[in-house]
Formats: structure tokens, sequence, C-alpha cells
């Protein structure tokens, strides 16, 4: 178990240092046979070989999703001069006209540290020690909005409902079998234990802005989630001894005071992987289907901290009584620079979190994928197939929901390669795969959202921030599997 | 042949796909966006109508404004309550009150008047024989038997300029000696008379058993035959009076050349009937008894106690001046006028001297470098007071206090003596001195009045002067009031800059004062900017007697400037100005102005420049 827990400790620093690490693993591979990874999409998708992977370079990737990007917010002013979207050149129409209603980005670490796959048992086997994190920013449009457009008459609202952050790192030691059932039923399943690294979830479930000739108003609520385990110390005002000019502001959080005394495991959980494939070729010569859910599971996260909002809105209806010569009464509290000051204390007050009890632990949901392919042989080119992926990722505000189109070729039985299209809430993406797979090494390379235009320096796809690079380096062994079926057809 | 052509089309599109990958791979860099190059950091802030809702400020009394000492140094007191009615004023009510530190002192010295040069006379008369024929009491008769009186000065002092009256201690013998042959008694007769002119007014001191009294006050009767053979006739009398009204010309006060003098050179008169007595004459005969009868009179000593006239004694009072201290400077601005209401000035003369004196002085106003204070003409603003400066007789009464108020529209203090109106006393604070001086006084007795002065006494006169300026204001004041605030953070002004801010407020004013207020944005030194320029419209209405006035104002502020680093502060300006409808209401501590519902309406939007 230590020993476990240094691979992912290592694991989860080289994540760290690694722009964005490795993603999930590519879709556009998901119907290439010599794609040593497709288990994790559908654990009944097992590989064509026994594998173990190089240590953490068997599946790398360096990516993210979202449906905003550069040109959103970087414009050319016309001047030979790039400029923000709150340049006056910049029209708010042409603006808010590229962002959505909820304007996502997204990271998905997933660091193969050790994998491994090999025959036996009646069917295939995995053993994976991996580290995944999710990093998920989720910003209403309503945010940009009042940024750029501001107040715009006698009585302007804004609403920025639902903006979030999250993360969850968490060690992932999975133990996998996939068996054929029937000549043309194959299943699989995938046990994972899970161990909780950490967990950040702030979510801002309401924030009213209203702003009028009369009074402003701030109505907002939100809470913050964190489990990083006992090593992690999230102090209040008053735990961290400060010394306070207004009573009510004891329970804040100190977010200054945030220290991690030591790692510790943040909690544990367990999580499965089940997925089934069925070859329809009895009805429909060379058709495949597949379907998996993966990631159906909990964590339970311990010494939990949360924090809510107040609660209460924040008004301002003008400033009151303000003093403007220091010889009247009051001057000091009452003079223009300390209203001002009281004002924003105020609106800090109101948008601070406060620490609510510590938990014992709070349980949370894995956020689970649906997966279902279809992949169809040419009938005049058995090695060229098409398929159609569809995935659903259920992770409430950062779901998404993908369908991709693919072109998989393998003329020979070491080089597969595949282009696909995909449209999801991201936008439209292009992908290609190609994978060298000849017996004792497997070499691939590819994307699921290829960039065709980047900034110039540093390189960055221009428009929405969908890219990945795949790639891996894993050694294959032992025949190519085949599967028994357990009920023969 | 289906392998060969399907392996045919497999291996190049492989291939294909390969080469495309390759070739897609890397991408189209758009060397545009290159962000590695410095980006345009102007940012524009949404702001057009962000309305700043409605505010407000804390009553700005004129308590805060004025900001007096607390010690009291300060020349503008408040009224506490039992000055009410001293001052004719509320409580809270701002007066000016200055005085002197010290009140002046002078003398009034009336010098005496020695009667150095006094005689008298001894005249001898040979009377009528008188036939003794042993029948008794022969008489005979003495008529208009004069001795000549003189009683003067010749260095009479200058202070007198008419005498009606003197009264004296002036003792006077009077003896009467006969020379005779006759053997026998000579008497005086009953109702012998010594004479004194009418216009004096004598006592009988000493008689020296002489039967004689004294009629009226300027005859010596005698009331009994008087043996003056064998007694002494001397008779002492004293002239205590001399009412030189019924005097014939030429006595008393005699001005030759212009030098006085004092003269009263007049005659006693005897009359009546001397006597011998024949008694029983035995022998038969007749004798002729001849007398010569010597009267000597003679003032053996004179003082002038009392004259009564037309002085003019020299009053010499010393020049004096009231600093005003501690005056919030805005109101000591040389463009202000003041049209002060009603000021007042307390004169408070302390006068042992038995006599009136005319008061006049001028009043000088400076300013605090000590030059004279002078009107929009260029003239000095000196205020002239008293009849010797062609204005109302101020008159300090003799032997008392006198308490003379000189104001332009009346005493608030109605426990004064005498009131003076000087209509333009109000240019002395046109523009509030630091001092007002008293010069040019000139005090004199009244020549048109008679006093009875006393010679040789010296008097003390004591005069206090106090100035009282209720903040009482006319129709025509005109007050500049400018506060700047230099001490803006401006580090980093000039990273922004804003179309136009529009900025609305109600002013409720509780002043008698209309104010037109201006906003400057000042740069470097204080210089107005061009570029960033405020607008007011409106004008806050002066309170009046029936209380605070509401006005609306409106300040525009504009920048056409490239961004705000010139700005270094603001100078907010009010003209104060009164008119008929706030004329007469006195300021008081607890008036004020205070500003409602103040918004701030930003026009466009604010852009701010982040590159460094």
């Amino acid at each position: 178990m230590k020993a476990i827990k240094k691979y992912m400790l290592a694991g989860a620093m080289a994540a760290g240092f690694i722009t964005a690490g490795a993603q999930e693993v590519s879709r556009t591979a998901y119907f290439q046979e010599g794609y040593n990874f497709r288990h994790e999409m559908n654990p009944a998708l097992a590989p064509e070989r026994g594998y173990f992977s190089f240590p953490v370079l068997g599946s790398l990737s360096l990516g993210a999703q979202a449906n905003i990007g550069v040109n959103n917010f970087i414009y050319k002013n016309g001047n030979g001069q790039l400029t923000t979207f709150m340049n006056k050149s910049v029209s708010s129409s042409e603006f808010l006209g590229g962002l959505s209603n909820t304007n996502k980005l997204l990271t998905s670490l997933d660091l193969n540290i050790i994998s491994l796959g090999f025959k036996g048992f009646g069917g295939y086997n995995y053993f994976g020690l991996s580290v995944r994190n999710d990093i998920g920013i989720a910003l209403p449009k309503g945010m940009f909005e009042f940024m750029k457009v501001g107040q715009t008459g006698p009585d302007t609202k804004y609403d920025f409902a639902n903006l979030r952050f999250r993360v969850m790192s968490y060690g992932e030691i999975a133990l996998g079998h996939q068996r054929q059932i029937t000549p043309e039923l194959a299943a699989g399943i995938k046990v994972k234990l899970l161990l909780g690294l950490a967990h950040v979830d702030a979510n801002i479930q309401k924030m009213d802005i209203a702003m009028g000739d009369k009074k402003w108003v701030i109505d907002g609520d939100g809470e913050i989630f964190i489990g990083a385990g006992n090593g992690l110390y999230v102090p209040t005002n008053a735990e961290s001894g400060k010394e306070l000019d207004k009573p009510s502001r004891s329970e804040q959080i100190d977010f200054g005071g945030i220290k991690y005394n030591n790692f510790g495991l943040a909690g544990f959980g367990l999580g499965f992987d089940l997925g089934a494939t069925y070859d329809m070729s009895r009805i429909v010569d060379g058709l495949r289907l597949s379907a998996a859910v993966t990631d159906l599971g909990f964590i339970k996260w311990s010494g939990a901290v949360v924090a809510r909002m107040p609660g209460r809105a924040w008004e301002f209806d003008g400033f009151h009584d303000i003093a403007i010569d220091d010889t009247q009464d009051d001057y000091d509290q009452n003079k223009i620079d300390q209203q001002l000051e009281d004002l924003g204390d105020k609106l800090l007050d109101c948008l601070n979190f406060e620490k609510q009890a510590q938990k014992e632990g709070e349980t949370r949901a894995l956020h689970a994928t649906l997966t279902i392919g279809a992949e169809y042989d040419m009938p005049f080119y058995k090695r060229l197939s098409a398929g159609f992926l569809f995935t659903q990722r259920m992770a409430g505000c950062f779901s998404w929901t993908e369908g991709r189109f693919s072109a998989n070729v393998k003329p020979t039985g070491w080089f597969d390669a595949t282009v696909s299209y995909g449209a999801s809430t991201f936008g439209s993406s292009f992908g290609w795969m190609l994978n060298f797979h000849p017996k004792g090494f497997n070499f691939f390379v590819g994307s699921d959202h290829q960039f065709f235009k980047l900034t110039k320096s540093p390189s960055l796809p221009l428009g929405h921030m969908n890219f990945n690079v795949n790639l891996g380096i894993n050694f294959t062994f032992g025949k190519k599997y085949k599967g028994t079926p357990i009920v023969k057809g | 042949m289906t392998n060969f052509r399907l392996n045919a089309i497999g291996r190049p599109c492989a291939a294909g796909l390969a080469l495309a990958a390759l070739a897609i791979l890397p991408g189209c860099v758009d060397n545009d966006y290159d962000l590695s190059k410095d980006m345009d950091l102007n940012v524009t802030i949404g702001t057009n109508g962000l309305t700043i809702p409605g505010s407000s400020t804390q009553m700005l009394t004129l308590k805060n404004l004025f900001d007096l000492n607390e010690d009291g140094t300060s020349s503008i007191k408040v009224i506490k309550a039992e000055d009410t009615q001293k001052y004719g004023l509320q409580v809270g009510d701002y007066v000016l009150i200055s005085k002197p530190d010290e009140a002046t002192e002078s003398k009034v010295e009336i010098p005496e008047v020695k009667l150095d040069n006094i005689s008298g006379s001894e005249e001898t008369m040979h009377l009528e024989t008188i036939t003794i024929n042993g029948m008794g009491m022969q008489w005979t008769t003495v008529n208009n038997f004069k001795n000549d009186v003189n009683i003067c000065s010749y260095e009479a002092p200058k202070d007198i300029k008419k005498l009606t009256n003197a009264t004296t201690d002036l003792p006077i013998d009077v003896t009467l000696k006969f020379a005779t042959s006759y053997s026998g008694t000579v008497y005086v007769g009953t109702g012998f008379t010594v004479t004194f002119p009418s216009w004096w007014t004598l006592t009988l001191d000493e008689t020296n058993s002489v039967p004689v009294v004294l009629d009226g006050k300027n005859v010596l009767r005698f009331t009994n035959d008087y043996d003056i053979s064998h007694n002494t006739l001397h008779i002492v009398a004293n002239i205590r009076e001399f009412d030189f009204q019924t005097a014939p010309a030429g006595q008393g006060l005699i001005w030759t050349n212009g030098e006085p003098s004092f003269e009263v050179r007049e005659e006693i008169t005897c009359a009546g009937k001397i006597g011998a007595d024949g008694g029983q004459m035995e022998q038969l005969g007749v004798e002729q008894v001849d007398i010569n009868l010597t009267t000597t009179v003679k003032p053996t000593a004179a003082t002038l106690l009392s004259v009564t006239g037309i002085v003019d004694p020299k009053i010499d009072i010393a020049e004096s001046d009231f600093q005003i201290n501690d005056i919030p400077e805005f109101l000591a601005e040389d463009g202000n006028h003041l049209d002060i209401y009603n000021p007042q000035l307390y004169f408070n003369v302390t006068n042992e001297a038995p006599i009136d004196v005319n008061f006049s002085a001028m009043l000088t106003p400076y300013d605090d470098k000590g030059n004279v204070i002078k009107d929009q003409n260029g003239n000095p603003n000196i205020i002239k007071l008293g009849a010797a400066y062609g204005g109302k007789e101020i008159l300090i009464k003799a032997s008392g206090d006198t308490r003379i108020c000189i104001s332009r529209r009346g005493a608030s203090d109605k426990n004064i003596d005498t009131e003076v109106i000087v209509p333009n006393l109000a240019d002395l604070f046109m523009t509030v001195p630091s001092r007002i001086t008293i010069t040019g006084i000139e005090a004199k007795v009244p020549q048109t009045k008679e006093y009875t002065i006393y010679p040789g006494t010296e008097y003390n006169e004591e005069y206090t002067y106090e100035a009282v300026i209720p903040f009482m204001f006319g129709d025509n004041t005109t007050i500049d009031y400018m506060t700047s605030s230099d001490d803006l953070d401006t580090e980093d002004f000039d990273k922004f800059n804003f179309e136009s801010i529009e900025i609305s407020f109600n002013a409720v004013n509780g002043i008698p004062l209309n104010l037109t207020p201006t906003l400057e944005a000042t740069g470097e030194g204080g210089k107005p900017l061009t570029d960033i320029v405020c607008k007011v419209t409106g004008t806050i209405a002066a309170a009046t007697a029936n209380g605070p006035s509401t006005s609306k104002i409106k300040a525009v502020l504009t920048s056409t400037a490239d961004n705000l680093g010139q700005l270094k502060g603001l100078k907010a300006s009010f003209t104060a100005h009164t008119d008929a409808q706030c004329a007469g209401v006195a300021l008081n501590e607890t008036m004020g102005v205070k500003f409602t519902e103040v918004t701030a309406t930003l026009k466009g939007n604010i852009d701010v420049d982040l590159n460094e």
C-alpha cells in the first residue's frame, strides 16, 4: 500500500508538472483493435495481445476541452496588435456572440503509471495503477456580459449562477476481466479501488446582480467543498488567531492560512466499469455494437470541509451622511473613504465563505461515462470500417456529449489508422490516430481534436480550446487474443 | 484479384491517411496571434449609465466651516443664552466682538487760576462837620464813599473761554477808622451800609462783635449804632461768588489779543450816617466835630473755587486699536464684499470731569499685511465719526458713564445712552480687517454750553471700545469660499479615462446666503485643466426667514484628455451672495448645507490602460 501511495504521489507530482498532463484515452482509436487502451472506455474491448505499458508513457495525452478559445478573448485590434475582449475595438455583440450560456474549460489528467493486460482465467485481465485528475471551470455568460457591458440602464440585471470550479484527484487501482460470453457477446468488468487525493468543488449556485438607479443588489449563494484529508488545514479567521474588527467574520475561511501539513489520503472509494460488445454479423455482416458505463462509483472524502456563503443579499442604496469636513461629528467613520471601505467589507462578508461544521466524511459520486459504439466493416474492404461512437459524460454542469464518426483502416496486422469527426458540446473536431503495433511493441500517436489554427507563440488552438495529442509506448506479448466464448453460439 | 484490388486500395489509403495526418498534425499558424508579443491592454469597462444610488451628506454646518478655536481667542463668538438680550440675537448666532486689550485712559486737567493780583484800597473821607450841641447824637451822612477792590489774574488759563460765574473763597477785610479831634464817641449809625457790587455774593465770616448783618448777598448793614471810637470796626466778609452775567462790562474774563485775563475791578461803597454823641452838654455852646472816615477794603486772599462758563480744556485721548483675530480665511479674502447688516461700535466712557465731551474719531481698517483696506474705487475705507468730521455729534456726558452706540441701523443693546446712526459704517467691514485703529481723536467740550469746572483739578477718563458685528448681511454681500483637494492619490490616474460623469444632488440650504458653486479640475500647481472640465448648473438658494431652501444642482464633468494623468486635484468654489429675501438674517452655528439624493451617473465607459 505504501508503495502504491508513493507511486501515486509521484504520479500526482508528475501530473502537476506536466501541463494538463495525460488526458483520457483516445476515442478516435476506439475501434482500433491494436489500441491497447480501449478497455478504459469499454472493459469488454480487450487488447489483441497481452501488454505492459512503458511506465508513465504508456498512454500520454496533452489537451483540454472547452467551448471557448483564445479567439474568444484575444482579438486583433486592426493596428497589427492583439488586444483583449475588454478593448473598445471589440464590440459587445462580437464578443458575447461567440460565447455560450455556460462556458466551460475541462482538463482531465489520466496518468497511467502502470498498465498491464494479459490473457488468463478464460478471458483477458487488466491491472492498472493510475492517477486521475479532473479540473473543470464553468463560467456563466452573464459574468462576461457584466464585465463587457456593465450597467445599461436604470434597471440592469445579471445572473452569474453556476459559476463553478471543480477539481477531483484520485488514484485508481483497477482490476478487470473480459470474457467472451458467447461468440457474439463479450462482457467486461473492472473493479477499481479509489484512493482519494483531493477534491475541491466550488459552486456559486446563485449570483443575481441588479444595478438600478436607486439600489444595487448582489444576492449570492454558494458552497465550497474541500476534501483533502486530515493533512489539509483549512482554518477560519478565528482559528488563525486573526484580530478582527468585526466578530461576524470569525467563521469566514482564512484562505491565506490554508496549509497542507502532510500528505495523506483524503478518502476511499470504489468504482466499476461495465461493458459489453455484441457482434451483429449474424444479422448484419460486419456490424458490431458495443456499450459501456465507466466510472460508476463513489469516493468518501474524509475530513471534508464545507463552507457556505451566508446567503444574504448585499444591498447598496447610496452612501449616507457622508462627512465632508474633519470637524463634523464622527468624521473618521463617515468620511467617503471609510464608507467605501465599509461597503467593500460588507460585500466581501456576503460573498465570503463561512465554514460549516466539519464533517467526518462525505461521499461523492464519480463522473460516470456512457459509451455506445457501432462499427461496420466495409463489405468491399473488410480492413476498412466505419464507426460511430456516442459518449455521454455525466458530470453535472461539466457534462458533455459527443458523437464521433470514424473511418478505420488496418491495411496490415501491425498498423492501424483512423480519421474521425466528432461533434460535441464543445464544438466539432477532427481526429486521427496512427497505431503501430507489431508483435512486442506498440506505439501510437494521434489526436481526438486536431487543431488547425494555432497562435504563433505559444502554440495554442485559436478557436475552441479543444485539442489533444495522444501518444503511447507499450510492449506487447503473446498471441493475438480473440476470446473463447463461454457460450457457444 | 479482389484482394489485390483491395490491398491496392487499402495500402494507399493507409499511406494517404498517414501523410494527411502528418501534414495536418502541425496545423496552420496564425502569425497575427503572437501571444508572446506585447498586447494592447487598454480595456473599456462598461459603465454607460452606471449610476451610484442616491447618497447624502451630513449637514455641513457653519460651526464646521468656521471651526473656531475652543479657547475663545477668536474674535468671532457664539451667542450664549445669557447674552441674547444684550446683543439682540439668538443662541448660536455668530457675532464678531472685539475690543482693545486695555481701556484707554486720559486725564482732563483744569489748570489752576491763580488770583495773584488782588488789592484793595484805603480811602479817607472828610465827613461833613457834625455840630455837637449837647442834644445827643448828631449825625452826618456818608454818601457813596468808595473803595476800589481789584481781584485779577493776568495769566488766566486759556481753557476758560467765557465766564458766567465763579465761586471763590475770597476773604475781604472791611475796616472803618475814624480820625477826629472829638473826644467824644463817634458812632457808625444804624443802617450804615457797605455795599459790594450787586453781582457779588458774600458771606459774613467774622463780625468781631460789630452789629452788622448781611443784607441780601452783597450789602453789609449795621443794625445798631456802633461806637467806633473805642472799638475796632473790622469785619471779615468773604466773596463767595461772582455773577458775571450781571456784572458790568469789563469784568471777569477779558481776552486781549488772544490772551485771557481775569479781572474784577470794582468799588465798594460805604453809605450811611456817622454820628457823634454830643451827650448832655453842660456847657452851652456848640462844638463842631470834624471826622475823617477811613475805610479800608482789602481782599486778603483769593482762591477761585469754580468757574462756570464755556470751557475748552485740553482732553487728550490716546489712539487705540482693536484686533480681529482668528477669522475664517474665506471671510478675509480680498475679493469679498461684506455688506454687514448692522455693525455696531460701542463706546463706554467713564468721565469724571464735569464737562461733556464731543467725541470725534476716524476708524481705519487694516489688513493682515498692515495695509489700509480700500474700497472698490481704491479709496481707503475710513469711517469718520463725530461732529468734527461732519457727522452726528457724539456726546460723552459729564460726570458719569456714557454708553454710546454707533451703528448702521440702531443698537441691539438698548441699554445705551446715546445712539448714533452712521449709514456707511458697514464700509469698515467690507473686507474683514485684521485690525481697526481709532485715530484722529478729537475730544472737545461743547462751546455752546456752560460748565462749572474746578480749576486745579485733574479728572480721569476711561474709554473702552467694543465692536459688535452680528453676522447678519445686507443685500449686497458677496463672499467667495473655496476649498480644494490637492492630495488626491493620482498615482495611476494616467491609466484611466472617462467620457463624462454627471452628478446631481439636492442642496438643502439653511444658510441665508445664495451659493453659486463651481467645480474645477486642477493639474500641477493647482493650474486649471482645459481638457477636464466641469460645468455646474444651478444655484443653491438662500434660506429665508421662513426656513431652509432646497435647490437642484447638476454638475457634469467631461474629459477630452487622453487620460487623467494631468489631474492632481479638485477645486470647489462657492460664491455666496445675498439678496433682499435673505438680508438681515443672522448666521447661526446650527445653520448649514446638506446634500441629498446625490447621484453620480457615468456617461460612456471608463477606459483603463493596463499596459505597463
